[in-house]
């Protein structure tokens, strides 16, 4: 299959200094991470806050730049390259992000918002009124639209703004960091819905950021599991939600409330937070949470390794 | 029958603004027994925070209690001067916000602040040692670790499910008959969510105490509650029992609402979604207020007054029941 998005051994480490003497401490937001993303899949990403999913988000976008590991998209090196190539890769990634109030410049009409990514590409102006059309019409909004402010809209109708904001450059990559937790249910199943449609129509590559496992069993065909910057484990989201193997992802997928009384909550929820990113826990970083832990998880460092086809899982009870 | 621990009647609080009245709450009625915990759901600007924070009269200017009668163990509490209010709140109706980042203040230690709530809710004045010991009890019973060593810390020196546990700590300190919990997990995450809920049901089951579940995420109200009140825009759209609101949900919109939900249990092709948005708060439609979104709308639906449907307590205000 064709891979869109390349990964390797990627790691992202924040500087932070206590003070201004002091010796700088590293966060190690991503920690050495390695996936793929193939052409037409929409890939989820889940963990909990600080888990590293948005970090690998903007890595891929293109506004962080790794500590260490390479992002290879469509090919390239995407931060190795300079110059006109590195523009026109960039103009195939797109971001939608989480927050539709504060992603849209309240200063601009819609029509210009929406082909802001096109101006920037070198498309012609004469071209950009047709294209601005067809692209709200495209996401539910109409022409009308296209002269007013985003402070006219709706938190539903700014993210199928952003939507189309995103899709203006017809990109190879798109990348949604939780475009729906703002938003509520109601609102979240329609821009849900918009997304899988314009994923079928377009053939979207896509990777879709969330916390919410329910969205993510919704829209991705493959996901991976992330916790204190490593991936735990990656599968096909239907046999990985319905049969998790890492304990983490067991113990995740318990702690969902589900919507229905018969299902309430048997098992006894995961102890103890997610660790201090500064100083994570040796060897498997969920070992200090983890109800089978054994005195090797605290040594060992374990690796994603394939259990079957499709499934890795990160844990040495495997 | 014995008499509700809370009785809420025809509730009306008011917004006025330039543009106009918001009627936030606009004739909410509900009742609350000892021990029950009610989930109060709706998506934002539906009117639950306010109906909650309208019990423990603490509506932010603007707005005002414009109507209604709320009872609380045979008094008014809409009666109540303000100072005897202020015996109630925290002492026999305690509130844990959304928030706990926010809700804390950090120049003083959480010792301090949870003491603070004891002490003004005391007989005399008891000893600050006294005050210190009980303190240290209530934290290790809503499972703050090494508590001794942490009284005298600053709320910016915990993580945020515990800060949110020593909210609740604050909360139960004056064992209070009804808890109201606003949203209290919507600011952590999954499994710190999860051990949140599980302390709920543990200090219900160990106090008695009822719990009050301000809440838009259904599957949180499915883990907790025994009852539900469904609010849109303003008003209670459907009241049930848990399984009568789960399985078998009476208004459309209730129904419409539990399948937008994306389920983590099965697989749908296609989300049903609600076409629309919620209505304009200044000016929200004539009848019942979910009509313009509404597959099932009739002509009726757009009249006053509206029709509730009650089968042994299982409520649904809505002209499709209408024989």
């Amino acid at each position: 299959m064709d891979k869109v998005v390349r990964v390797d051994n990627l790691k992202v480490y924040y500087e932070r200094r206590k003070g201004f003497l002091s010796k700088p401490q590293y966060i190690k937001a991503v920690d050495g991470v390695t996936f793929d993303i193939y052409r037409g899949e929409v890939l989820g990403l889940v963990g909990e806050s600080g888990s590293g999913k948005t970090t690998i988000g903007k890595a891929l976008a293109g506004i962080v730049r790794p500590t260490s590991g390479r992002v290879i998209i469509l090919g390239k090196d995407l931060y190795s390259i300079r110059g006109q190539e590195a523009k026109k890769l960039r103009t195939k990634i797109q971001m939608i992000f989480q927050n539709p109030f504060s992603s849209l410049d309240p200063r601009m009409r819609i029509k210009d918002i929406v082909t802001e990514p096109l101006k920037i590409a070198g498309m012609k102006v004469a071209d950009l009124d047709s294209r601005a059309r067809e692209l709200i019409e495209m996401v539910g909004l109409s022409r009308e639209h296209l002269n007013r402010f985003p402070h006219q809209f709706s938190g539903g109708q700014r993210q199928r703004i952003a939507i189309a904001r995103a899709l203006s450059t017809n990109p190879e990559l798109i990348i949604a960091d939780e475009p729906t937790s703002a938003l509520d249910v109601s609102i979240q199943a329609q821009i849900l819905n918009l997304m899988k449609e314009l994923k079928d129509k377009l053939d979207l590559t896509m990777l879709f950021i969330s916390h919410d496992i329910g969205v993510i069993r919704y829209i991705s065909d493959r996901v991976l599991v992330m916790y204190a910057g490593k991936i735990v484990e990656s599968g096909e989201k239907t046999r990985l939600i319905d049969e998790p193997l890492h304990p983490y992802t067991k113990g995740l997928l318990d702690a969902v409330p589900v919507p229905d009384p018969s299902k309430r909550r048997v098992n006894p929820v995961v102890p103890g937070e997610p660790p201090d990113p500064v100083n994570p826990p040796s060897g498997c970083r969920f070992h200090p949470r983890c109800p089978y832990a054994k005195e090797e998880c605290k040594r060992i460092e374990p690796e994603l390794k394939s259990v079957d086809d499709d499934r890795k899982v990160a844990c040495i009870l495997y | 029958m014995t008499h509700p621990l809370l009785d809420v009647r025809n509730l009306k609080t008011y917004f006025y603004l330039r543009r106009g009245v918001v009627k936030a709450v606009d004739g909410v009625s509900f009742r609350l027994n000892r021990g029950e915990a009610l989930g109060i759901v709706g998506e934002s600007g539906s009117g639950k925070t306010m109906t909650a924070l309208s019990i423990l009269r603490l509506v932010p200017y603007p707005g005002k209690i414009v109507g209604g009668e709320i009872i609380f163990k045979g008094r008014d509490l809409l009666k109540l001067t303000e100072k005897e209010m202020r015996h109630i709140r925290g002492k026999e109706i305690s509130l844990i916000f959304q928030d706990p980042q926010n809700s804390l203040n950090p120049v003083f230690t959480v010792g301090w602040q949870v003491g603070e709530a004891i002490e003004l809710h005391s007989e005399g004045k008891p000893l600050w040692d006294r005050i210190i010991e009980k303190v240290i009890n209530i934290l290790r019973g809503v499972g703050i670790p090494r508590v001794e060593d942490r009284v005298n810390d600053y709320p910016h020196e915990f993580s945020g499910g515990q800060k949110q546990r020593i909210m609740i700590g604050m909360s139960i300190s004056n064992n209070p008959d009804i808890i109201i919990a606003d949203e209290p997990t919507t600011a952590l995450d999954v499994t710190i969510q999860a051990q949140i809920i599980d302390l709920l049901k543990d200090l219900r089951s160990r106090y008695n105490s009822s719990i009050i579940l301000i809440a838009h995420n259904m599957g949180l109200v499915s883990e907790l509650c025994d009852n539900v009140a469904v609010m849109y825009a303003g008003r209670i759209v459907e009241y049930g029992s848990i399984e009568e609101i789960f399985n078998d949900p009476l208004h459309p919109y209730t129904r419409m609402l539990l399948r937008c939900i994306p389920r983590t249990d099965i697989d749908v092709d296609k989300l049903e979604s609600i076409p629309g948005e919620p209505p304009d708060p200044v000016n929200p439609p004539s009848g019942c207020r979910f009509h313009p979104r509404c597959p099932y709308a009739k002509e009726e639906c757009k009249r006053d007054p509206i029709y509730i449907e009650n089968i042994d307590g299982h409520m649904a205000v809505c002209e499709l029941y209408r024989r």
